[in-house]
């Protein structure tokens, strides 16, 4: 089965068309990079994908739940960290984490502060957190129920270099074990570096779905540049 | 919680000659209580149909749990909870304004009246959160797509069904209310039936409130999806060169300069981020206006009444101004705080005029120029001492609450306990 389905996926914003047609599949144990420029529609996309809006036509499955009929139960398949993660200020991380994981009835608070290394910094209140260590936050939160889906919007920028490496080399070993990673990224190294495999959206449409081979090393900046009219323009 | 109870309780005598002016005719007693009663009990019911809304579709939950679902049956409980407790107040506060009527010496009245208060409070609570999960669905059917089609007028399809809801809350609330109110006065003349008629609304609104249930196990998580297709539709409907023109911008040029930076910054930010608030004055003008355009020789002390908690509640605008104000303003622009709270005043003031010009007009039309004066003395008067004490509190941001609310009803309370 696989782990995501997107089938003729559009979404009008009245005469504007934000996605023309999308489709995708992503099996479990891919890491796949969404990229594209500003306005793209990597978030609509995101979006749809995750529940929190509806598409003009077509479908969107996660591990062959129909997300638009039945957002809750694809949601709890899915660990999202948004672009601006919204979290309790007023609590800690591992009081966050540990509300997270009693309302979604799992354990794992301790691993997932390990994950992000948040250990340290997990008896501080979240409002005295820098941006990055929301994201660490909020991705520790996506990771809690160990989803066989994890979607991330933008969720490295903000991470200082060594957390960043830290966590791309656990998202590589959550592939490893079976799950699905769809990240959404500006940084075309992230992409090069860590993905198995690269969508670029220009447009509402995709113009380069890939696989990459990180060993003989993949010329995405080249490739980028190619595919997408407005950023050879520039 | 306890500063507007307190307020409550020391205006409650300032209004009693416009709320309670019954007391004085022994024989209007019962009539004259369920009847203010059943008024409180709407009020109640109109804000907790509101208060409801916003913790179940609105609120801060929302963007932080959704991410993380969990039992949305269990989040329902939460949130009901939640909201009952943080509106609690409401509640005492309602209670609280029948204290003088205990004190003439009716207390049998008065307990029956608090009940009808709590009855429209409840009924707020336990209607709101199923009819607003059912208006999710109703935005969604396909069924209902053509009523909605008619009724929505400028908003999107799926917007009227979330507009309509507090009013379809209020409705069946307020009949519930008018219920009570009924059963108030049966009991008051010793029937017995009148307790069931008095329980029966609160019974129904459990059970309503047991439908939410599997309402939220339907629909809550689908409340995201038709929220993002309202904003939607509304961020393209923005014209950004409509965004940058400013309520009141001409105005500046006759303010000294050293206030006229930080004046037209409050009045965009107001204008862009406050805007129901600052075009609602002159919504409330329009009504206050209405109530003045009467013979009835109350027509004065209700316009007076209507104004003054409008003026109340739209010059909270100068602490909402504050509240949102970048908090880098205070430690790294520090200059000039005086000038910055002048300024934060004049645009409340100038906001505040919505409401009370209309209502001058009405009054002048309807009873001569001279009610027109006092009520203009009166209000620019509340008005400015609302402005500074709005734009003074905003620099404690949220704490400022504390102290503008408290102090702002019962300048209210005080004016009309002066006047009438």
């Amino acid at each position: 089965m696989t782990a995501i389905s997107i089938r003729g996926l559009t979404k009008n914003y009245g005469r504007v068309k934000a996605l023309k047609g999308i489709d995708l599949e992503l099996r479990p144990g891919e890491l796949v990079a969404l990229i594209g420029p500003n306005g793209a529609g990597k978030s609509t996309t995101l979006k749809l994908l995750t529940g929190q809006m509806m598409p003009t036509s077509g479908e969107v499955f996660v591990s062959g739940i129909n997300v638009q009929e039945q957002p809750g139960e694809a949601r709890r398949l899915i660990g999202y960290v948004p672009e601006e993660p919204a979290l309790y200020d007023y609590l800690t991380a591992r009081e966050f984490l540990e509300f997270i994981a009693s309302i979604r009835g799992v354990d794992g608070v301790e691993e997932a502060l390990a994950f992000t290394e948040l250990d340290a910094d997990g008896e501080r209140l979240i409002r005295e957190y820098s941006q990055g260590m929301r994201r660490k936050t909020a991705l520790a939160a996506a990771i809690l129920a160990k989803p066989p889906v994890l979607v991330l919007d933008e969720a490295l920028n903000g991470l200082d270099p060594p957390s960043a490496v830290r966590v791309k080399k656990r998202l590589r070993e959550l592939c490893d074990e079976g799950a699905c990673v769809l990240l959404s990224t500006h940084v075309l190294d992230t992409a090069e570096r860590l993905a198995d495999r690269v969508v670029m959206i220009s447009e509402g449409a995709v113009v380069v779905d890939e696989k990459l081979d990180r060993e003989a090393g993949s010329d995405l900046e080249a490739l980028f540049l190619e595919r997408m009219p407005r950023a050879s323009d520039d | 919680m306890f500063l507007p109870l307190l307020a409550t309780i020391f205006g409650a005598p300032l209004l009693q000659d416009v709320f309670l002016h019954f007391l004085t005719d022994p024989e209007q007693i019962r009539a004259g209580s369920m009847g203010f009663a059943m008024r409180l009990g709407w009020f109640c019911c109109a804000v907790m149909a509101l208060r409801s809304y916003t913790a179940l579709v609105r609120g801060p939950e929302r963007a932080v749990l959704d991410p993380h679902p969990g039992d949305p049956k269990l989040l329902l409980r939460y949130l009901t909870l939640r909201c009952a407790s943080e509106n609690l107040v409401l509640l005492c506060c309602g209670i609280a304004m029948l204290w003088p009527l205990a004190w003439a010496g009716y207390s049998a009245e008065a307990a029956v009246a608090a009940c009808v208060v709590a009855t429209g409070w409840a009924l707020g609570l336990l209607i709101g959160f199923p009819v607003h999960l059912a208006a999710v669905w109703a935005a969604e059917s396909r069924a209902l797509s053509n009523v909605l089609e008619a009724l929505r007028g400028a908003n999107p399809r799926l917007q009227a069904a979330l507009i309509y809801a507090p009013g379809v809350v209020l409705a069946l609330g307020g009949a519930g209310v008018w219920m009570a109110s009924q059963a108030g006065l049966l009991l008051l003349a010793d029937t017995p039936s009148g307790w069931g008629f008095l329980l029966g609304p609160v019974v129904l609104g459990a059970l309503a409130w047991g439908l939410a249930g599997p309402l939220a196990g339907g629909f809550h998580y689908k409340t995201t999806m038709v929220l993002a297709e309202i904003d939607a539709h509304y961020a393209r409907l923005e014209d950004a060169e409509e965004g940058k023109i400013v309520y009141l911008q001409w105005m500046v040029r006759f303010f000294p300069q050293s206030l006229q930076p930080h004046l037209l910054k409050d009045l965009r930010h107001g204008w862009r981020g406050l805007r129901t608030w600052v075009l609602g004055a002159w919504a409330a003008g329009v009504m206050v206006g209405l109530s003045s355009v009467s013979d009835d020789p109350q027509a004065f002390e209700r316009s007076l009444a209507l104004a003054g908690a409008a003026l109340v509640a739209v010059a909270s605008t100068g602490l909402w101004l504050g509240i949102r104000d970048p908090k880098w303003l205070d430690t790294s622009l520090p200059a000039h705080p005086q000038e910055r709270l002048r300024a934060r005043s004049v645009a409340v003031f100038l906001w505040l005029q919505g409401v009370l010009l209309l209502g001058a007009i009405g009054l002048g039309w309807r009873h001569g120029s001279s009610e027109a004066w006092v009520f203009l003395a009166v209000l620019e008067g509340l008005a400015v001492v609302l402005a500074v004490g709005a734009s003074r509190a905003s620099r404690w941001r949220e704490q400022g609450w504390s102290a503008y609310l408290p102090g702002a009803l019962l300048l209210w309370a005080g004016c009309l306990g002066v006047l009438t």
